[in-house]
């Protein structure tokens, strides 16, 4: 009888923060529980456990879905402290292919609160290499954490999820992309020191561009921040300058009336000579006149429009999470034909029962051919037949075991690549054609 | 024989290629720009063979008839676009080329194999005025391309729509960056086709000018992309004037190459 697959979990979807808290398992917490569970749940071969602020999760593999979660749930439950109705109440339990299906999607983070963000997959490497280590996953979740974390790369390489910003900081700096892609050879010019200025102003600066200005109506407090962002503080009396020079403007100065005015970027447009100008305004109220988004060749993005793009990201996002769904839906499909098609020791019975068969049938022919045999000669060749197929049998079967094995010991390091999953047994089912098994 | 085959196989290529870069806008993964890029090189390559084949045949640039001179036309813009994959690597573009690039492949596919009554020179230097002069349009028809991607680009970041295509579309200096290289190596090359082209023209019908409805187009629009040039140069004249000024030129050397060919009795082709 197959393994199932068992998931055991609470998350952000029905369960409190401080529920979480106190389910919450980090890495020390983890494996002791892992060695824990070897001797406390005899009721499941193999487990990993998943814990992130957002989740707990434990996936079995197990023989008795039943006994197996009540085993897991009394244990959450005295971890639960005080709160063991509500872990009963508020935990999901689920079997495969449910259980796979949800596995991928958290993998993938189209269970997340942002979906695509990229924490996740990590998350999930981290739980299944200490399972590994502590000796608690074996050939079934060796194949199931592979295939999640394939399946997350896939949904991340063929659909938009993780491309699409949800912050505004991020906003502001990929809407200056849009229009100049490579920072690095541009002026960034940073007016006012407003804490959205210096978050942006830090971001941006990951870019490395030529040179990040920093003016202010303060110039110490300019230069505290150009300090800190590797800038350069500048008077901002030539603000009418710095406006030329540069090619993408925040600005975030607490002002009751805006300091980058329509005329005073009009006057220096001619200096710019086509040059593209992206002004950011995160001031409240606002630092630059709406009406200089009008002027040729410049952009101005307020906080209205920064909420917008980080909406539209995030719906974007959710959009691309039902795409992701689909290959989600196939992947799970795709894997239960394999696991049920590559369960090693169905198939070496299934091989050797094949072998043995043709055996029989050649010495029933022989047998009829001879005009029968006598009962010393029949006894002689059977056991002929049967020395034979045993022998030819030895060492393919021997491979097939160690392989399983060295492929399992290698299964954390190589779980991204869909080559490292041994291809013999697959080799095996199609040249002997078990495809039946 | 072999020579038609062979081009209709590239077009298939070319079709398939078209198809997969216009889906690709749709949903950006590896497997649909491969596909794209794909169809597009082997496409090049049969029609490569297509074109060896028949200059084995006839001895000379095989642009007799009005089919020979579109499918040649179609390769040197698909030739561009590769080369300058190399330099800029930007699928999306392939995505907006394709269409235009489609539709020169239905021309080509219909149009007349009756070759050109007027005679064709020989020798190395019109086959090379031939070729450069196409590259050149080549280039510009790329250039096209990208000047639409920009003005899509740049509608979407003033009307501040941050959509689908919005995402997709690449930066404005990037696509004004290609732009200005696609806008120097059509002038280059067109500079170098149209000098060639008096050369020819001059031992051809015995004199350098000739009010040939051909020569006076070309020349009136190598004058104005000389004029773009140099409006960008002393001017600053980029972005969304330069774009327009792209697509102006473009149709004007459409008009050259194609209008102006049932003008021209003697400077034409089918």
């Amino acid at each position: 009888m197959d393994p199932s697959l068992l998931l055991v979990g609470l998350s952000h979807r029905a369960t409190s923060i401080e529920l979480r808290e106190r389910l919450y398992f980090d890495e020390r917490r983890a494996r002791s529980l892992l060695r824990e569970a070897k001797q406390a749940w005899p009721n499941s071969t193999e487990f990993a456990l998943l814990s992130t602020c957002n989740r707990t999760e434990i996936y079995t593999a197990t023989l008795r879905p039943d006994a197996a979660a009540e085993e897991i749930l009394s244990r959450l439950s005295i971890e639960a402290r005080g709160h063991a109705g509500d872990v009963r109440e508020q935990a999901y339990v689920r079997t495969d292919p449910e259980a796979l299906s949800h596995l991928f999607r958290v993998t993938a983070s189209l269970d997340s609160m942002v979906p695509g963000e990229t924490q996740i997959s990590g998350q999930v490497r981290d739980a299944y290499r200490w399972a590994a280590e502590e000796r608690t996953v074996g050939p079934y979740l060796h194949r199931v954490f592979q295939k999640a974390l394939h399946v997350a790369k896939r949904i991340r390489r063929e659909t938009q999820i993780g491309r699409q910003v949800v912050s505004l900081s991020h906003a502001a700096v990929e809407l200056a992309r849009k229009v100049e892609e490579d920072l690095s050879a541009r002026t960034i010019l940073v007016i006012g020191t407003g804490e959205m200025g210096e978050l942006a102003a830090r971001q941006i600066g990951k870019f490395r561009p030529a040179r990040l200005l920093v003016t202010s109506r303060s110039l110490d407090r300019a230069a505290q921040l150009a300090r800190e962002v590797a800038g350069e503080p500048r008077d901002i009396h030539t603000l009418n300058r710095l406006l030329e020079e540069a090619d993408v403007v925040i600005a975030s100065a607490a002002v009751p009336e805006p300091l980058v005015t329509t005329d005073l970027v009009r006057s220096g447009l001619q200096a710019r000579r086509g040059r593209p100008l992206v002004l950011i305004d995160l001031g409240m109220p606002r630092n630059i006149e709406p009406d200089v988004h009008r002027l040729e060749e410049v952009f101005v993005y307020n906080l209205d429009d920064l909420e917008r793009v980080t909406r539209e990201g995030l719906a974007s996002r959710r959009e691309e999470a039902v795409k992701g769904g689909e290959i989600i839906r196939e992947a799970v499909e795709d894997f239960v034909a394999h696991l049920r098609a590559l369960d090693l020791d169905r198939l070496i019975v299934a091989f050797r029962r094949k072998m043995e068969a043709l055996g029989e049938a050649e010495i029933r022919r022989v047998a009829g051919s001879a005009n029968g045999l006598d009962p010393a000669h029949a006894e002689m060749m059977k056991a002929l037949a049967h020395g034979i197929v045993q022998k030819f049998l030895h060492q393919p079967v021997s491979r097939l075991k160690a392989n399983a094995r060295a492929s399992s010991s290698n299964a954390v390091q190589d779980a991204d690549d869909p080559k490292a999953e041994s291809l013999l047994p697959e080799a095996l089912v199609e040249l002997f054609d078990l495809k039946d098994v | 024989m072999i020579n038609t085959y062979l081009f209709l196989a590239a077009a298939v290529c070319y079709a398939v290629g078209g198809l997969g870069y216009i889906a690709y806008l749709w949903r950006l993964s590896a497997p649909l720009r491969n596909l794209g890029l794909g169809g597009v090189l082997l496409g090049l390559f049969l029609q490569l063979l297509a074109l060896g084949w028949r200059f084995s045949e006839v001895g000379y640039l095989p642009i007799a008839s009005f089919h020979e001179a579109m499918s040649f036309f179609l390769w040197c813009v698909l030739a561009a676009f590769a080369l300058l994959q190399i330099r800029y690597p930007l699928a999306i573009l392939g995505s907006f080329l394709s269409p235009l690039a489609l539709v020169f492949l239905l021309l080509a596919v219909s149009a007349s194999k009756q070759p050109s009554a007027a005679h064709i020179p020989g020798g190395p230097l019109f086959a090379l005025h031939v070729v450069v002069s196409f590259l050149g349009e080549g280039a510009f028809a790329i250039a096209c391309a990208g000047a639409v991607m920009y003005l899509m680009q740049e509608h979407y970041l003033k009307r501040k729509d941050f959509g689908a295509l919005y995402n997709r579309l690449p930066s404005l200096t990037t696509v004004e960056r290609l732009n200005t290289a696609c806008l120097w190596m059509g002038f280059l090359f067109l500079t170098a086709g149209v000098g060639m082209g008096f050369v020819i023209a001059h031992r051809e019908w015995a004199g350098a000018w000739h009010w040939d409805p051909k020569l006076v187009f070309s020349l009136a629009v190598w004058l104005l992309l000389a004029l773009a040039l140099a409006a960008r140069r002393l001017q600053g004249w980029s972005g969304r004037r330069s774009a327009w000024l792209m697509v102006v030129t473009f149709t004007a050397v459409m008009f050259t190459l194609l209008g102006v060919n049932f003008l021209s009795d003697k400077h034409r082709f089918g």
